[in-house]
């Protein structure tokens, strides 16, 4: 019975972990926002639509909160652990490489203060989503 | 057992000074050295281990070999301080852990925010080759971290300002420095090749080790290449590249060298004594509960508004479960949903979509900063640094 119990709960558990959203469903998109970023040593901008959270610890394109943009389409199943891990780098801007993106340092306007951030942008569609997102979506496209 | 051990001592001293010294005779037995060395252990034993706590604070924490964690407000008092380090670090900009915590303590020490690229590019040689067997990654940690502080107490360093690790163009190099010790396919190095960074750095990378006579033939080339290299490293004058170029033993070295002349080093003066004291648990620390002789010494830190580095096992709380030990900072505790909890300051960006839940949910992360509880801790922690 307690064993029955457990794995029910393991299950829950899982599907929780496996259901749980990619990103907040409250989300401030700006449809002319403005990105910065440092390349050579000099400062260069960009406008773009984009959205991003309360906090601003989440950052997508505006076609990534429809969910239908390539960012969100990249192959990650395929990418293990192990192609992750190491002394050097961060797990998420291997992952976004190794998906096919350009992972990017970058600071986004919110109308009031610039935010430090990144993003995994995808050639194909300009689409994007910040590494955090794309280790996420990862987490649940991988293979158990 | 015995005899072997110390046949192997022998065997490797003798192996080792036979090629520099001549033969000599001892008269030290193997009982007299059996007892020095048990005298030597006696005497690290002997040393008071910092990370044991004092046993009032041990019978409140640790109750009959149980955790037992704090559960009132009132023993856990509110510290947070995650806004003086500032915007949380992005290892890939800057590469590695110890150089971000190694800066962010440094930063939260002389009160200016300095470059964590230039701590890492300047202790980037100690990684590239593969931990050996027996080596440990805490050992690692412990002595990067204590080198990047080192270096930069004895040579300054660059302020964030005058040295930005957020560049894309030191992603970029760190990028290819992992590359170089971590191939990717060869149609990755083509379409990297492709792109302006990747010109300029191929361009640069193509003429290491020509002389001032080959440069000065090939005109077209050498213009190029200074073009190249004045856009990435603008403060440089055409002395400065073509030294690098003609005298850097690899490419490593070679950006190594524009790096660290791109900025005028400022010195880092500590009050006088200052030194990044190191805790580890002691050796005979309970399976799993190694932190616990750690926490008394970090809240002693805390109250003091101070930031203690930490290297924690990151399995627990990221979704890339191969990243094990890794070195964060601790900036905060509060006693949060009936638990006290400590801040975690990360050096992965400022996302949360990273972390597993609940450490990545919005109640436990924001801004690249996570809570974990004193459970947590104490089963993660392997190592505690901070200066004092």
């Amino acid at each position: 019975m307690i064993f029955l119990l457990l794995v029910f709960f393991h299950a829950g558990v899982s599907l929780a972990a496996e259901s749980a959203p990619l990103f907040p469903e409250s989300l401030t998109c700006l449809s002319e926002g403005k990105i910065r970023y440092l390349e050579m040593g000099k400062s260069k901008a960009e406008i773009g639509k984009f959205c991003f959270s309360e906090d601003r610890s989440y950052f997508l394109s505006e076609s990534c909160r429809e969910k239908k943009c390539a960012a969100l389409k990249a192959s990650l199943s395929e990418v293990k652990h192990l192609a992750l891990a190491g002394q050097v780098g961060s797990p998420g801007f291997k992952l976004c490489r190794r998906a096919g993106g350009v992972p990017e340092l970058l600071d986004f306007f919110d109308g009031k203060k610039w935010w430090s951030m990144d993003r995994c942008r995808f050639e194909v569609d300009g689409s994007f989503v910040d590494t955090g997102i794309l280790l996420r979506l990862w987490g649940q496209a991988k293979k158990p | 057992m015995r005899p072997l051990f110390f046949s192997l001592i022998f065997l490797s001293l003798g192996g080792t000074y036979a090629r520099a010294l001549p033969p000599v005779t001892t008269d030290i037995d193997g009982r007299e050295l059996e007892n020095s060395l048990q005298a030597i252990t006696k005497a690290i034993v002997a040393i008071p281990m910092a990370g044991n706590p004092p046993p009032l604070y041990k019978a409140r924490v640790f109750r009959k070999g149980r955790f037992a964690p704090r559960l009132q407000a009132a023993s856990c008092a509110t510290v947070d301080f995650h806004e003086k380090l500032g915007e949380p670090r992005n290892q890939d900009g800057l590469n590695w852990c110890f150089g971000s915590v190694a800066a962010d303590a440094l930063s939260a020490e002389i009160g200016l925010r300095v470059s964590d690229f230039d701590l890492s590019l300047r202790t980037f040689a100690s990684f590239g080759k593969p931990l050996g067997k027996n080596e440990s990654i805490t050992k690692l940690a412990t002595a990067s971290i204590n080198k990047a502080v080192t270096v930069a107490r004895r040579d300054g360093i660059c302020t964030e300002e005058s040295l930005p690790s957020n560049d894309r163009v030191l992603g970029y190099l760190a990028a290819e420095m992992e590359r170089n010790h971590n191939p990717l396919s060869s149609v990755e190095m083509e379409e990297w090749a492709a792109t302006t960074l990747g010109k300029a750095i191929r361009s640069l990378e193509d003429v290491r080790g020509w002389s001032l006579n080959r440069l000065g033939a090939a005109e077209a080339t050498t213009c190029d290449v200074y073009k190249y290299a004045s856009s990435m490293f603008p403060n440089l004058d055409e002395a400065q590249v073509f030294q690098g170029i003609t005298s850097a033993q690899s490419n490593e070295a070679l950006f190594q060298w524009l790096v660290s002349l791109s900025c005028r080093r400022q010195p880092v003066v500590l009050p006088k004594g200052t030194r990044l004291k190191q805790l580890l648990p002691p050796d005979n620390a309970l399976q799993g509960a190694k932190g616990f002789h750690l926490l008394a010494s970090m809240d002693k830190r805390l109250d003091k508004r101070k930031p203690v580095i930490v290297g924690l096992n990151a399995n627990r709380f990221v979704r890339d479960e191969g990243s094990a030990q890794h070195a964060a900072i601790i900036v905060g505790r509060e006693f949060r949903d009936g638990k006290c909890k400590y801040l975690v300051r990360n050096s992965a960006g400022p996302g949360c979509g990273q972390y597993k839940d609940p450490y990545g949910d919005k109640y436990n992360c924001s801004r690249g900063h996570f809570w974990i509880t004193e459970e947590d801790f104490h089963q993660t922690a392997d190592f505690l640094e901070f200066f004092e």
